[in-house]
């Protein structure tokens, strides 16, 4: 495989084809199955500034269009987030949540979903992505200052990680709580959004998760190199000019940013953030910028696929999406697992 | 020329170095003795600038190190440690790249490519480039980040002497590269204006090859020269509590131990 796929150059153009290949599909079929033409149709007007009319058009625009642009958003974010928390722990086994952030948001959300209907707050559209992506923020937080030191104010990668294994323990009881008092229609509510949907597709949320992807993604790049050094160790990087406290502090925000919003809108979907980067490494390599440039595409590519398979598979019923992701994500994380060229 | 003046460390009451000074000029090999707990890799990381001194100054070139920033320094100071791996798979030549990290923004240019083969040609790893890092032998791995650090200080903008430092890179390697890093070392000094300080265990490799020798005592700089002068019997008997026998010879001088 390694011999085969020899550069760059011939992986992204055909990752991105596939992607657009994946995501025309996508767009296409689902409960009702729309037309090449009125794909293309849809498209005209929505150029030429009309609306239009016509049921299939508006499917199109309306819902089937923002949840393939979503899919292809937060598997960008989830993916990306991944490469820089295991370049940053050092660690290919480290999830993008695993500093607490999207069990936090799982918290969050379950608390809307248990609290609201008893409290009867205000459920506008924003509540359920706010709740979840306080929680995020707020569990997230609660980690970095709990894996500081007492006497130096420094925290050292392993307390990080151990820190957010306890955190994440102690969110995901909470949301385990929650759903234990909640009723019965909350309580399927809390379950549903801990395997992720897509559901809740539309043009905001495509704007919002997209603003925080791509300006993750170009500050992410900007740090590349930096991760590549930290390969060696933080003393080998500080010596290439690397401030380690700096780059930890921003790399951890970076990838707060990208999870918690992600999560906040589709729910907690697993295994794309540990699986993309993994793949990337096993075809071409480690370096960073490859990495961040090319799980951005992997992970909108795997996450657009596993949604046509969660909406196909039981049609017109919806699986959730993280039921599939990890049914067809594991076996072939075995597989590639088990093949001899894979060093660490 | 590095210059240090009074330098101390201490950690607590406990002094790991005390008010320790020298000169090390450029074009010698510069080598640290001392026994377990001598403050060897404390001098070392004071004079690279790892840990900062409390007291006293390290001048580069009559400029105090605390005055360069962290990437400024990496341009002109380069530190070899011992046994670094890898937590993912490299190539050999992107490795040897990141010695160039900082003298670039986001992509290498014509003069870090330069710079890597040069330093690739030196270490005589050229032929291996392509490999996986993490599938080399220990003496590969090692000739891989001589190439590193040697990548890091050479083709820079600014002229003026470089940095190298070496702590006990060569302590898991057998005999046959041992030898071979220290000449490959001392053809580096004719080649480039350099400033090399090193920390060796070995004793006969330290009279073999360096200039100057700086021999600790319990964070005390005990004797400091060329070999003859450092490696006297009275000197070990103090550092090591061995008493040795001198061999001094055409070929050179040699220690044994009963």
């Amino acid at each position: 495989m390694k011999q085969r796929i020899k550069s760059a150059t011939v992986l992204l153009p055909a990752l991105i084809g596939l992607t657009l290949l994946v995501a025309l599909f996508s767009v296409r079929y689902g409960a009702v199955q729309l037309s090449l033409e009125e794909v293309f149709q849809s498209l005209r007007h929505a150029f030429a500034g009309t609306e239009s009319t016509a049921l299939n058009e508006r499917i199109f625009m309306e819902i089937r269009l923002p949840r393939v642009l979503l899919c292809l958003l937060v598997g960008a974010s989830l993916a990306v987030g991944g490469v820089l928390l295991q370049g940053l722990f050092r660690n290919p086994i480290v999830e993008p949540g695993l500093v607490g952030t999207s069990c936090g948001a799982a918290f969050g959300a379950a608390l809307y979903y248990a609290l609201g209907a008893t409290f009867h707050f205000n459920t506008g559209p924003w509540t359920l992505p706010l709740a979840a992506c306080v929680g995020a923020i707020c569990a997230t937080f609660l980690v970095f200052v709990l894996a500081q030191s007492k006497r130096s104010g420094k925290s050292t990668i392993v307390t990080l990680l151990l820190t957010g294994i306890a955190i994440n323990a102690l969110f995901l009881s909470g949301v385990g709580f929650l759903s234990y008092i909640a009723r019965d229609p909350q309580a399927r509510s809390i379950v549903f959004w801990n395997l992720g949907t897509l559901s809740g597709a539309n043009w905001n949320s495509v704007v919002i998760v997209g603003i925080s992807t791509i300006g993750c993604i170009l500050i992410a790049l900007r740090y590349a190199k930096h991760l590549n050094a930290l390969m060696m160790g933080e003393q080998e990087a500080q010596f290439l000019g690397v401030n380690i406290r700096k780059l930890k502090w921003r790399i951890l925000l970076v990838n707060v940013i990208l999870v918690a919003v992600a999560t906040a809108f589709v729910g907690v979907i697993s295994f794309v953030g540990l699986i993309v980067p993994h793949l990337l490494r096993i075809l071409k390599g480690s370096d960073h910028r490859f990495l961040i440039v090319n799980s951005a595409i992997m992970g909108g590519l795997l996450l657009t696929a596993a949604d046509l398979l969660a909406r196909m598979a039981l049609r017109p019923a919806e699986l959730p999406i993280g039921i599939v992701t990890s049914i067809v994500g594991v076996p072939i994380f075995i597989f590639l697992l088990r093949k001899k060229n894979y060093f660490f | 020329m590095l210059k240090v003046e009074h330098i101390a460390y201490h950690i607590g009451q406990k002094a790991l170095l005390e008010d320790f000074s020298a000169d090390f000029p450029p074009g010698q090999l510069h080598l640290i003795l001392g026994p377990n707990g001598a403050g060897k890799s404390t001098l070392i990381k004071l004079l690279s600038g790892e840990l900062p001194s409390k007291q006293g100054k390290v001048l580069y070139e009559n400029k105090s190190i605390t005055t360069h920033s962290l990437p400024e320094l990496a341009t002109r100071r380069a530190v070899l440690s011992q046994n670094i791996d890898l937590s993912f798979p490299m190539k050999v030549h992107e490795v040897v790249m990141m010695g160039r990290y900082p003298h670039f923004r986001s992509h290498p240019t014509g003069v870090d490519f330069t710079a890597i083969e040069e330093a690739m040609n030196f270490f005589d790893i050229a032929s291996f480039r392509d490999r996986e890092y993490l599938t080399l032998s220990g003496g590969e791995k090692q000739r891989v980040h001589f190439a590193r650090v040697l990548a890091q200080i050479i083709q820079s903008e600014h002229s003026g002497c470089r940095y190298l430092f070496l702590d006990e890179p060569l302590t898991y390697l057998d005999v046959y590269y041992q030898f071979q890093f220290m000449q490959l070392l001392r053809k580096l000094l004719k080649e480039y204006p350099l400033v090399v300080v090193g920390v060796v265990h070995d004793l006969n490799l330290a009279a073999k090859f360096a200039d100057q020798l700086v021999l600790l005592h319990q964070g005390k700089l005990l004797a400091k020269g060329p070999v003859h002068e450092v490696l006297t019997e009275k000197n070990i008997e103090m550092a090591y509590r061995l008493s040795p026998l001198i061999h001094h010879s055409k070929k050179g001088t040699f220690l044994f131990f009963e």
